[in-house]
């Protein structure tokens, strides 16, 4: 989040994959759908790096569960999404629609989906 | 069955980053998908991959994370802490990797002038250059040939080597380079700085000449304004066309200027040349070479010659770069192995420095574990401690090598190329910086292990009491072998060399060049034309220098031994009609006084006296041993003819061989011709002082510009200084090799003590025992020792055996000693073994002092 408040573009990449997840996820699932979504490459460090940002703002929370033999007995750290993270998605949305109204991108001959 | 495990280093690594707290979640999640969904789709390898891909690209996130995070600083700062406490040991480990870093990064900054760096000519390995024979010029008929019927090279170009004489304002100079064919520079693909290189019409006029950086910077203030103006060159006004950049490499090191050839080969008739060529695409060198031995042949042929398999087999195409860089690679690839080996030698030291210091901190880390300290949170400890150490090895290295460059690039050989752009670039520092990090992961990777009990550690720490630590006591044992390995090797190599710079201090010139002054003058043709002008001004210039205090005799030669440069000419033994062969010799033009003041022996008959040296005399010559064998008769008293025209030259005396090229080489076969027959205009003087020369030199300088200030000088040198000029690269390899030897036995028995003294203080408690039941001090002193040599004697045998496989990358640098000489390569081991026993001295005696009621009492 920069210092507006606003949601930084990786961030909100990796709030909404925990949204997509049931408000519940941790570093491999959320790792796999933003790399599935996108298309690129993603790394756990950038994940967890970000996941842990986003806790320390409040966006979300997460706690300690057992391990289990898949990861050697691990614990896993589930992130689950807060208020104020959805309330930060949200604004997300709004601010992109807002941004969004009256933009023809076949007016600016781009390419338009559904168009070959 | 078992679960297929990620790779594990690239996983500890990853541990080591993340804060303890969230390493386990983090390292799950990687393990977890690694196994669920990346292996079973990718394959093993490329699972791995996958893996360390993750691993790898994370560490910039994750290391951010940290310098926001709480974590590192603390670590940092308990770091400096537990340095600041115990300053002997850091500056002992600072000191250490801030040598062999200094060492390192300067011989690297040197190879990577000097042989990494690309040649700045176009696609440089498709250069080639063809060597007729041993003596590797060509003549014009040969150069011709080379352009019109090679059809493996694309293009060729000829150079000559040339002198100018740059003669505009006070100072005249004279500069060395070459006449090269108009295309000389679009064939290498080299552009100039300023101005442009050479068109076909230059050939012609040959009014123009292109100048090297060096001397437009030293004579023309660097001014880009020079091009186009006209200065006077060797009596002719000429125009700058051009200037190379700072970065060119002349083919020849010392070339400053650039002149056209005249396009007719035949107008070079009677000088050498080379020829240079650029191999068509697709062609070999063998290829190439298989040709030029059918053109040159050819020409032989056509010329009413023979050509013998042997003729055939000397004929050479070889890689121009090879050329220029001559035995530099040899020599660099020789130096930076043997600073790999000080590197890795200091690596292990610094290692075995801080597993002791682990041990006693093992209390340390036991008190951090119990109080929540994971682990990996000590492991990270001592990773952040390894690499602070090593950053400050790195800074101290840093410095040295600023400091120290200058005075490595002083002894390099002046020929290498660009041997004056060796420095600090940022490639340098890159490798320095990698350097670092790489020592750190080296140095760094035994005390983690060892501390955080993982894997390997737990062997490591594994039993306590009375053989507290056998594994760890392993460990270090084996870098201990290592150690004495590597010095032995480092030890072996300056051995060797020692021995080459010895006997090529041994080697006897033929000539004493102690208390000698030497030189160089070239009288412009314009004032002194011709022999009697040259004789009146060398001979004004005699008798000033001989009048000087101290000057004891004073000659001159055109061609100075150890210097380049020869004029050959056939002779008979027999009238010209006569049916004996040719015979080849090099000819000296001498000045009376020459074999006097160089101190070169008479063998037989008697020296030039003053009356073969006055005009009209008869020919009267002196021969050097090797004609007066070649010869196949005896030369003394008789009549030899010489050159095409049989000049006829009565032979006076025989004089003893003077090693013309360098020490290395054996004599040519020389004749000494007077002056005044072949009034030479470039000559050497040579004159003999008795006492220190050095302090006649700024006299000889006035003595010699009193008679005329306006004649270029070259010098006045020492002519010791000469012949040590030729021994240059044996005596800085032996240098640095010997540097490199003393640091490793240095560092190899700092090891060698730590290692004994810490088994000592160990097994104070077993001692103890030992010493209580009746052993006496004598024996449980050399047990010590005997323990304490093991690891030695191993690494010895092994390095000695290193050495003698090894021995051979320094074949062609040796002189007078075989690679596997049993003296250079037996006593390496015998050295490195005093040191061991000296080392092991203070650790016995401390064994056998023990106080056995004290160590029984302590535990």
């Amino acid at each position: 989040m920069g210092r507006d408040g606003l949601l930084g573009s990786f961030e909100e990449l990796v709030l909404l994959a925990v949204a997509r997840a049931g408000g519940e996820g941790y570093g491999m699932t959320v790792r796999r759908e933003i790399e599935a979504r996108t298309g690129r490459e993603v790394t756990i460090g950038a994940v967890y790096a970000t996941l842990d940002r986003l806790e320390a703002k409040g966006l979300l929370s997460s706690h300690l569960t057992d391990g289990d033999a898949g990861r050697g007995g691990r614990a896993r750290r589930i992130f689950r999404i807060e208020r104020a993270g959805v309330d930060a998605l949200a604004t997300a949305r709004e601010t992109r629609a807002g941004l969004w109204e009256g933009v023809d991108l076949a007016d600016l001959g781009g390419r338009v989906e559904g168009s070959r | 069955m078992r679960t297929p495990a990620p790779p594990r280093i690239a996983r500890l690594l990853l541990q080591w980053l993340l804060p303890p707290g969230d390493a386990a979640a983090v390292v799950g999640d990687l393990d977890e998908e690694y196994q669920r969904y990346i292996r079973p789709q990718r394959g093993p390898l490329g699972a791995d991959v996958w893996y360390w891909r993750q691993v790898l690209l994370s560490v910039p996130n994750l290391v951010r994370l940290h310098a926001f995070g709480p974590g590192l600083g603390t670590e940092v700062r308990h770091a400096l802490r537990v340095m600041g406490r115990r300053p002997a040991f850091t500056l002992a480990i600072t000191g250490t990797l801030g040598l062999v870093l200094a060492l390192g990064t300067g011989v690297f900054s040197v190879v990577r002038t000097v042989l990494l760096a690309p040649l700045p000519y176009t696609s440089a390995d498709r250069l080639v250059r063809p060597i007729p024979d041993e003596l590797f010029f060509v003549d014009a008929l040969e150069a011709r040939a080379f352009a019109e019927r090679m059809t493996t090279l694309q293009s060729t170009a000829a150079w000559s080597r040339e002198l100018f004489l740059f003669s505009d304002g006070d100072q005249p100079e004279e500069v060395r380079g070459a006449s090269v064919s108009w295309n000389h520079f679009d064939m290498l693909g080299a552009r100039p700085l300023h101005g442009r290189g050479f068109r076909d019409e230059d050939a012609d006029a040959r009014d123009v000449v292109v100048l090297a950086h060096g001397l437009w910077v030293r004579r023309f203030g660097a001014d880009p304004g020079v091009v186009g103006r006209t200065v006077q060159v060797s009596g002719r006004a000429t125009t700058v066309v051009g200037v190379m950049g700072a970065d060119y490499v002349p083919l020849e090191h010392d070339w400053e200027a650039w002149s056209p050839m005249p396009p007719d080969p035949e107008a070079m008739m009677g000088r050498g040349m080379v020829v240079d060529g650029r191999l068509r695409d697709g062609v070999t060198l063998e290829q190439a070479q298989d040709e030029m031995r059918r053109v040159l042949g050819d020409i032989w042929i056509e010329g009413g010659g023979e050509v013998s398999d042997l003729d055939r087999a000397s004929m050479r195409m070889i890689p121009i770069r090879a050329w220029l860089l001559g035995d530099a690679d040899r020599i660099l690839r020789v130096l930076g192995a043997g600073v790999a080996f000080l590197i890795l030698l200091a690596c292990a030291n610094v290692a075995n420095l801080l597993l002791a210091h682990g041990r006693s901190r093992a209390r340390e880390f036991a008190v951090r574990s119990v109080l929540g300290g994971s682990r990996a949170r000590v492991g990270r400890q001592i990773v952040v401690e390894v690499l602070l150490l090593a950053i400050a090895g790195g800074v101290l290295g840093t410095a040295l090598t600023a400091s120290a460059l200058p005075w490595l690039v002083e002894r390099l050989p002046p020929d290498l190329p660009r041997v004056g752009q060796v420095g600090m670039t940022p490639g340098v520092a890159g490798f320095a910086a990698a350097t670092v990090v790489l020592v750190a992961f080296m140095t760094g990777l035994a005390p983690v292990l060892s501390a955080t009990g993982s894997g390997l550690g737990r062997t490591l720490s594994s039993g306590r009491g009375s053989s507290a630590g056998r594994g760890h006591v392993r460990v270090r044992s084996a870098l201990v072998v290592a150690e004495a390995a590597l010095a032995v090797l480092l030890l072996a190599g300056a051995g060797l060399m020692v021995r080459t710079v010895a006997s090529l201090a041994a080697v006897d010139p033929g000539f004493d060049p102690d208390g000698v002054v030497t030189v160089r003058l070239s009288p412009p043709a314009d004032r002194y034309p011709s022999g009697p002008e040259l004789e009146t001004y060398y001979g004004r210039i005699t008798s000033e220098l001989a009048r000087l205090p101290g000057v004891t005799d004073v000659g001159a030669i055109q061609f100075l031994p150890m210097t380049p440069g020869g004029w050959w000419s056939t002779y008979r033994t027999a009238a010209p009609e006569g049916v004996d062969a040719d015979h080849y010799t090099a000819m000296r033009v001498v000045r009376q006084g020459y074999f006097e003041a160089m101190r070169v022996r008479l063998v037989r008959g008697r020296s030039l006296n003053e009356e073969d040296f006055v005009p009209g005399a008869p020919v009267r010559v002196l021969v050097n041993e090797r004609v007066a064998a070649e010869a196949g008769a005896e030369l003394l008293g008789r009549t030899v003819y010489l050159g095409e025209d049989a000049t006829p030259a009565e032979v006076v005396g025989v004089v003893a061989d003077v090693r013309q090229s360098d020490l290395r080489q054996a004599a040519h076969a020389e004749m000494y011709v007077p002056f005044v027959h072949v009034p030479w205009r470039r000559l050497y003087l040579v004159t003999r002082v008795g006492g220190d020369p050095s302090g006649v030199l700024e006299a000889v300088r006035s003595a010699v510009s009193s008679v005329d200030p306006s004649v270029s000088m070259t010098g006045p040198t020492l002519m010791s200084d000469v012949v040590a000029k030729t021994t240059a690269r044996a005596r800085l390899v032996a240098t640095l090799l010997s540097l490199f030897g003393l640091v490793g036995l240095t560092l190899g028995g700092v090891g060698i003590y730590g290692v004994a003294a810490q088994a000592v203080g160990e097994r104070r408690r077993e001692i103890g025992i030992r010493l209580a039941l009746g052993a006496d001090g004598p024996s449980v002193a050399a047990r010590t020792i005997r323990e304490g040599l093991g690891p030695v004697v191993l690494g010895l045998v092994l390095g000695a055996a290193g050495s003698y496989v090894g021995g051979g990358v320094l074949e062609g640098l040796l002189f007078g000693v075989q690679a596997a000489d049993l003296a250079a390569l037996g006593s390496a081991p015998l050295v490195l073994l005093a040191v061991a026993l000296v080392a092991l001295t203070s650790p016995a005696v401390r064994a056998a002092r023990l106080d056995p009621v004290r160590s029984l009492r302590e535990e």
